[in-house]
């Protein structure tokens, strides 16, 4: 894949419709097509930037495919509200791996950015989400919305993550499930009684004739 | 979709258990139910530390195979409803948490009751009124059919209990010797 952001290939906004990309990528195809540069000096760059606008087309349509069906955390690519976003094509290229899923990738661009504001850790709590740092991401996500708390995308990706987080730390039927010992059992007897009984019908026996 | 080694080994070794559980359902009669949903938490756990899709292609995996490999089709098709059921809560939780905020917590927690048994009776209930020859064996009275829809609501219960008990206290302490 091209290192260079697909939108600035063609021209457009990251917010530009199917259609204006289309509208977009034929254009430039039939500008730079090799047919159309046959007696152009500047044939060889020609083609070059023929197969980059292909590239381009195939990589902004792919991703926008695979967003349907992206992973759990999702953001908005967008620059408002943001000058350090606007001006820093770390930040550009940032957004470009996020959009294609590399979110290792983003994250080593994220941390070769020295000024950290609350897109910064906004992005990189995304990141670290996707990649399974759930605490990381969940300390990133505060850090943001405490800079910016009037942002609602932070807030919300925020209380997403702490939704997330309540999935397999809580218990919703109250109680507790007994000790976290080092012995041998899973510390629950209903647990430990059901392994016991399953393993002596294994050998042949029957522990509790009931289960 | 790409997966690294160590997602492909886990998930691997997580379908394997999967069917080592459905095998053993239909050796062991009378653990047929526990080992089945033992089989179908590794759905939860798969979806848990990889992702919907990847569960999802777990669970198409561990159905087909479970056709394959067990002597008794009716208990891969138990695993199918059952794996059903575990995926379908979890993608249900992960959508809520996109609009979830601090001021609806509370009221989602209760609503994910609701999507759960909700989830269960779309499969539940379909089944015990159109299948009830091949269940059962015969048609059942009404009574019987109402219990029989009564005892579905009781053991999901028990059945997300367990599940939960499992991706809290069993695969949390187990999970970081095998992902990290």
């Amino acid at each position: 894949m091209s290192s260079k952001n697909p939108y600035y290939v063609l021209r457009i906004s990251r917010d530009a419709s199917d259609d204006e990309v289309k509208r977009a990528y034929r254009e430039l195809s039939r500008k730079y097509h090799p047919d159309a540069n046959v007696d152009n000096p500047l044939a060889d760059l020609a083609e070059e930037r023929f197969k980059e606008v292909q590239e381009a087309y195939d990589q902004i349509m792919k991703e926008r495919e695979d967003g349907s069906g992206q992973g759990a955390y999702q953001y908005d690519g967008s620059y408002q509200n943001d000058s350090h976003g606007k001006d820093d094509p770390r930040m550009q290229s940032v957004y470009t791996y996020m959009n294609a899923r590399q979110y290792r990738e983003a994250l080593n661009v994220l941390n070769s950015i020295p000024g950290r504001n609350a897109q910064w850790y906004y992005m990189s709590a995304v990141a670290n989400a996707n990649l399974g740092n759930n605490v990381m991401a969940r300390d990133q996500a505060a850090q943001a919305v405490s800079m910016e708390p009037n942002n609602p995308q932070y807030r919300q990706f925020l209380s997403q993550l702490q939704w997330n987080g309540r999935r397999y730390q809580t218990t919703p039927y109250g109680g507790n499930f007994g000790s976290h010992n080092d012995s041998c059992g899973t510390g629950n007897i209903c647990c430990d009684l059901w392994c016991a009984d399953t393993l002596c019908e294994c050998m042949g026996g029957d522990l509790c004739s009931c289960i | 979709m790409h997966l690294n080694a160590k997602k492909m080994a886990v998930s691997g070794l997580m379908l394997a258990l999967t069917e080592a559980c459905i095998l053993a359902g239909s050796v062991l009669e009378t653990n047929t139910l526990f080992l089945l949903a033992a089989a179908s938490y590794f759905v939860g756990i798969v979806k848990r530390e990889f992702g919907s899709r990847v569960a999802a292609a777990f669970y198409l995996a561990g159905v087909l195979l479970g056709f394959i490999v067990s002597p008794n089709k009716m208990y891969a098709l138990t695993y199918a409803a059952m794996g059903l059921y575990i995926l379908l809560i979890e993608i249900a939780w992960e959508w809520m948490g996109r609009t979830v905020t601090e001021e609806t917590a509370g009221k989602y927690g209760k609503l994910f009751w609701a999507v759960k048994y909700a989830v269960f009776n779309v499969l539940y209930i379909p089944a015990v009124l159109l299948m009830q020859e091949f269940l059962f064996g015969r048609r059942l009275g009404a009574l019987v059919l109402a219990a029989v829809l009564l005892a579905g609501q009781v053991g999901l219960f028990f059945y997300d209990y367990a599940y939960g008990y499992v991706q809290r206290e069993l695969w949390g302490k187990l999970r970081g010797r095998f992902l990290d």
